[in-house]
């Protein structure tokens, strides 16, 4: 590898982590929000700005950038100017541990998945502040059932990490892409051993929990248009309601990489070595394709499903979930000692 | 006494760490200076929040990553929430609130100095002579073995000049001297005692007793709480 000076070390990675955070949310947006959901509502979708509607997505950044700023004239000014940047430095955290590549990561932490899971519940402060600083009773409202959400599904998200874990022997990410990458099924080494499949009962419990963090559909009693109109955003205009829009699909990808890393063996195919140089270059597109895949099941639950009312959410949290994460924990820990 | 309060005792003076930690603690004073001071309950405990993630800053700055993120995660992801979410079930007004503090200042601050004597005395007479050292690389323990050379990773193979048809080959400590850290940790039968793992080694053998009445303790309180809290 060539050796670079640390400056230009760490402008490529803050660069590269800029991209990681902003360019798979474009996508998101256009292929899952725009086209599918139209699709799977028998309606074509944005139709006239490019090919296909393939430029809507910049004619309604265009449209946001426009629109005044307003501020409520009660509101907490610094507070409620403040809370969507707070929202998005999360996830800049979230994708600063997340490796693309034998070579390309950011920061390769030994405690990875645990900073990731840390640094995800930072969001939480954002979206309270945005609560409680637009001096609006369905701002506030939004704002606290956030908040008891994101609480609830933390705990679950956190415990179905740990059966990864404790499979893999470590919590750093760039060692877990390995630990699968040279993992063996009943002692056939093709494709490797991708967590998922010993790990499914994880995956499970990681994707409802994510579904739940992310506030999508059927979680999202925080911003449930018929009853709080948009929750804690709803005061939000112009080019503060889009940094609020693209954190939400940015953290979507985010969680969406860590989802891959964790149980699908993040930039490694089968076939190729781990340690090939080759992975520099296609394990950010490898990344991205799982990212889709893993994103399609997100929307495609946001789409089908209906909310949730509040105490079918505490319930399922507290009465499904981390019952059946800490037995997948208990399996893991009794066939880790025993194998 | 005097250079005890200076980082520059330490052997490799490190400019970088020495001006972040600088910015971080300038950061962190001011902001806990504001959280006492403020009229404000909801701004007290954003400035909390500010205050509890430069300390995060600084294990994290200390090599410490672990007990950085036990801190944001412990504090600012739960306790900070849980105050928040308290603050704004009750009485969360904007604006200043004249009730907060206002006679019992003079109180609080003859309690913050002597908390800081006392405190000061104790860090300076314990650590004042132990020096800091920024990015020590961490011990790998390894121990010699025969593995089949197919089996290693491929820098290993490289590094080693080891083709991966050898069959068995012997591994000697001096042949693992050799490799750069970042290949050593790859290499079967080496291990890492890293931060983690000495956090891990300490928590579960020496201390495993206050460990665990620790959270029978927690336990304890959880429960009273709820009992407090539900009247039939």
């Amino acid at each position: 590898m060539i050796g670079l000076a640390f400056w230009i070390e760490t402008t490529f990675r803050s660069a590269g982590g800029l991209a990681a955070v902003l360019l798979p949310a474009g996508p998101l947006v256009y292929l899952y929000l725009f086209k599918m959901m139209s699709f799977m509502q028998s309606r074509l979708g944005p139709m006239e700005a490019g090919p296909a509607g393939s430029m809507q997505l910049l004619a309604e950044v265009g449209k946001f950038l426009q629109k005044e700023d307003l501020f409520p004239a009660k509101a907490d000014r610094i507070v409620f100017a403040a809370a969507p940047f707070v929202v998005l430095v999360s996830s800049f955290l979230l994708v600063v541990v997340v490796p693309f590549g034998p070579d390309a990561w950011f920061v390769n932490l030994d405690t990875g998945v645990f900073f990731a899971m840390a640094v995800s519940s930072v969001s939480v402060i954002g979206i309270l502040m945005a609560g409680w600083a637009s001096a609006s009773k369905y701002s506030m409202l939004g704002g606290l059932r956030a908040a008891g959400q994101l609480i609830a599904y933390e705990l679950p998200l956190v415990l179905a990490v740990m059966g990864v874990v404790i499979q893999a022997g470590t919590l750093n990410m760039q060692d877990i892409v390995l630990a699968q990458a040279e993992g063996e099924i009943f002692g056939f080494g093709g494709i490797g051993n991708p967590f998922i499949i010993t790990q499914f009962l994880g995956f499970v419990i990681f994707m409802i929990a994510m579904q739940a963090e992310l506030t999508q559909p059927p979680f999202d009693m925080p911003v449930a248009e018929s009853e709080l109109v948009t929750g804690y955003i709803t005061e939000y205009s112009g080019m503060r309601f889009l940094l609020f829009f693209i954190g939400e699909f940015a953290t979507a990808g985010i969680f969406a990489m860590i989802a891959s890393v964790l149980f699908l063996g993040g930039w490694w195919v089968p076939g190729i070595d781990p340690d090939s140089n080759l992975f520099n270059i296609l394990g950010p597109a490898v990344m991205f394709a799982k990212v889709l895949g893993v994103t399609f099941l997100v929307f495609w639950f946001r789409i089908t499903y209906p909310r949730f009312r509040e105490d079918q959410l505490q319930k399922l949290a507290w009465k499904v979930l981390i019952p059946l994460s800490l037995l997948n924990i208990v399996i893991t820990g009794i066939l880790k000692v025993a194998f | 006494m005097t250079e005890a309060f200076l980082l520059a005792q330490a052997v490799e003076f490190d400019v970088a760490s020495n001006i972040a930690f600088a910015i971080i603690s300038i950061v962190m004073l001011y902001s806990a200076f504001k959280m006492v001071t403020t009229g404000n309950v909801v701004h007290a405990a954003l400035y909390l929040v500010i205050v509890l993630a430069a300390s995060a800053a600084v294990f994290i700055l200390l090599g410490s990553d672990f007990v950085g993120a036990t801190q944001i995660l412990v504090y600012i992801g739960a306790i900070i929430v849980l105050f928040l979410f308290g603050i704004m079930l009750t009485k969360a007004q904007l604006g200043d609130d004249d009730s907060v503090a206002s006679e019992k200042r003079s109180m609080g601050a003859l309690v913050g100095t002597l908390l800081f004597v006392v405190m000061a005395f104790a860090l300076v007479d314990t650590f004042g002579n132990d020096e800091i050292n920024f990015g020590d690389p961490e011990p790998i323990a390894f121990t010699p073995s025969t593995v089949d050379a197919s089996d290693l990773p491929t820098p290993v193979r490289e590094a080693l000049f080891i083709s991966a048809d050898a069959g068995e080959v012997e591994l000697t400590q001096a042949q693992f001297d050799t490799l750069e850290p970042e290949v050593q940790r790859r290499v079967p039968g080496a291990e890492v005692f890293g931060n983690n793992k000495q956090i891990a080694d300490a928590i579960f053998s020496q201390y495993i007793i206050p460990f665990e009445a620790v959270s029978v303790l927690l336990l304890a309180a959880l429960i009273g709480a709820i009992v407090v809290a539900r009247k039939e």
